[in-house]
């Protein structure tokens, strides 16, 4: 059922750009973005039980990353991207490296006061960057829409299955185990501070993939990408999908990102319409939408079986 | 050889362990008894390196060790098992054991399958490899606990409270599968209420009180030690 479903999603995914055009199909490439950003910040929070505050942060670094290695040292879009994701990385090893022995709130507080100095740097380094104007950045696949969004896609998809095989590796077992049981874990040999910049440096990777995918489709990075509200966004829709489901949340991002287009009138109000749907969600179904839509799949197939079989009787 | 010199633990003004120094040798079966708050999880939990001793050292064979994290302590060969057990709930009973063999990889994914089924068997656990540890019982869990520590091959094994919750007969099995252990080499420090049994099965009792050593010494000695006996409040415990 599951696969069938996911072949289904990824039919449809594949069939988008012949149904949407134009402006539509830009909606879904940020879509995309988001929806890599919001994948790999819920496994973050839901499988490891880090909060961070630093994903779109990281996701500028690749971003930027990307765009000057292009700009300044002509690299090739594609690599320049691979770059960015590797500067992403290397910047999470350290911030993790500083913060993954703190505690819950302790760690939020630093990786966002990261993500504001990194942001104010951003923008007072105007020689470089040109400050909150933003830089310039050369579009892949000279901004073919249709081309773009596969790309996005195959991100997407490459996202979710790198980070499903991860939590399906040893490592996914150990932080099973930690989340279980941190101190149980540590006493049986799980060198819990490793493993968890393990998974931060790997999700803070595909943030700057997404990142570098973000400058090079929409041709111009700023300051914007590492706001807060930004991050309040990425939450958001981690938090819709479902933060323990990497396929939930990747499709909340979605969903939010297509609901953004509809609220465009609503512009300064929407991250509190947002904020109003997090609170309703976790008080309501704390799992995120999709887990609760497929349970209620769940029930009424078998509710349809049962009665098949009271008609047999 | 594991050594405590003057290992102090204080929780903020409360002082759990006021400064205990006590020796295991290798291949020494102890029995670390007290009555309930004395210190004995404390101690043990200090030298598992879950608490960090407020004073005082811990050496592993001339190595000091109360610096190092849980998981270094791990790997110096000591394992440990919780009075309340700390087994991952939602995984299964097979993944529990795998867990500490995985992070220690002394062996080969065969080899590490072939010790679990023995394990499993002689904790007579083999029926319940596939489910999750969470339908273990609470004896069960102990006893899984115990199955963890052995994926490896430890030489200090500290077992808190090892007999709590476990159905009588189990606990005949156990004691025997601990002295089988002990027979073949571990060194082994149980902490434990069950009197009858840690008189049983230890050859050196070690008893705390209020977070101070009080005596140390072969069981008949210690029976008839009067301090033991009022440190238990007129024998109460005592078999
Ligand atoms: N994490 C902790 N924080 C504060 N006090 C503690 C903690 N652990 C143990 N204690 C206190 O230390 C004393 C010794 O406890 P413990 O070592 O569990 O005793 P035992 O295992 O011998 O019953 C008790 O007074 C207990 O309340
Ligand atoms: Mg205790």
């Amino acid at each position: 059922m599951r696969r069938f479903f996911l072949g289904v999603l990824l039919l449809l995914a594949a069939a988008l750009p012949f149904i949407f055009q134009g402006y539509w199909l830009y909606v879904a490439i940020v879509g995309l973005y988001y929806a890599v950003l919001a994948s790999s910040w819920a496994m973050l929070a839901g499988q490891v039980g880090i909060i961070s505050f630093a994903h779109a942060a990281f996701a500028a670094v690749g971003a930027y990353t990307s765009a000057m290695l292009v700009i300044y040292l002509n690299f090739p879009i594609p690599l320049a991207m691979v770059a960015g994701s590797g500067a992403a990385a290397v910047f999470g090893l350290a911030i993790g490296a500083l913060t993954l022995k703190m505690r819950g709130p302790y760690l939020a507080l630093t990786t966002l006061a990261f993500s504001e100095i990194f942001r104010i740097f951003l923008t007072a380094e105007y020689e470089l960057t040109r400050g909150s104007y933003g830089l310039k950045v050369p579009l892949m696949l000279d901004g073919n829409k249709t081309w773009c969004y596969y790309i996005g896609l195959l991100l997407l998809v490459a996202t979710v299955t790198t980070l499903s095989l991860v939590l399906r590796s040893k490592l996914g077992l150990f932080l099973l185990a930690m989340r279980e049981d941190e101190d149980g874990a540590a006493t049986r040999g799980v060198n819990t501070v490793y493993y968890r910049l393990c998974a931060f440096v790997i999700t803070s990777a595909c943030a700057g993939l997404a990142g570098g995918f973000y400058a090079h489709v929409i041709g111009l990075v700023s300051p914007r990408i590492s706001t807060i509200s930004e991050m309040g966004l990425i939450l958001a829709m981690s938090v819709f999908g479902g933060l323990e489901s990497l396929m939930g949340s990747a499709l909340g991002a979605l969903a939010l990102q297509s609901l953004t287009e509809y609220l465009r009138a609503f512009e300064e109000w929407r991250l509190a319409i947002f904020g109003g749907l997090v609170l309703l969600i976790l008080k309501f179904t704390p799992q995120g939408l999709l887990p609760r839509l497929s349970e209620l799949l769940d029930t009424c197939r078998q509710r349809k079986s049962n009665m098949l079989k009271d008609e047999h009787r | 050889m594991l050594e405590l010199k003057n290992v102090v633990k204080n929780f903020g003004g409360l002082q759990a362990l006021s400064g205990v120094s006590v020796r295991f040798a290798m291949g020494e079966f102890v029995g670390l008894i007290g009555p309930n708050g004395s210190g004995k999880t404390t101690l043990l939990s200090c030298i598992s390196g879950l608490y960090r001793p407020s004073e005082g050292s811990i050496q592993l064979d001339g190595r000091e060790i109360s610096r190092l994290g849980p998981h270094r302590i791990y790997r110096c060969g000591i394992g440990r098992t919780f009075q309340i057990s700390k087994v991952f709930a939602r995984l299964t009973v097979l993944q529990n054991l795998y867990i500490p063999a995985m992070t220690v990889a002394e062996l080969d994914r065969t080899g590490m399958q072939q010790r679990a089924v023995e394990i499993l068997r002689a904790l007579k656990l083999d029926q319940l490899a596939e489910a999750p540890a969470e339908r273990l019982s609470g004896g069960q869990r102990k006893l899984l606990e115990i199955g963890m520590v052995m994926m490896n091959t430890p030489r200090f094994l500290l077992l808190d409270e090892p007999f709590g919750g476990v159905h009588p007969v189990l606990k005949n099995q156990l004691e025997e599968y601990l002295k089988d252990l002990h027979l073949s080499g571990k060194s082994i420090i149980l902490v434990s209420h069950e009197m009858s049994s840690v008189f049983r099965i230890c050859e050196r009792l070690v008893v705390l009180d209020r977070g101070a050593l009080v005596t140390d010494g072969p069981p008949h000695e210690v029976r008839a030690d009067q301090r033991v006996v009022n440190a238990y409040l007129g024998g109460k415990h005592a078999a």
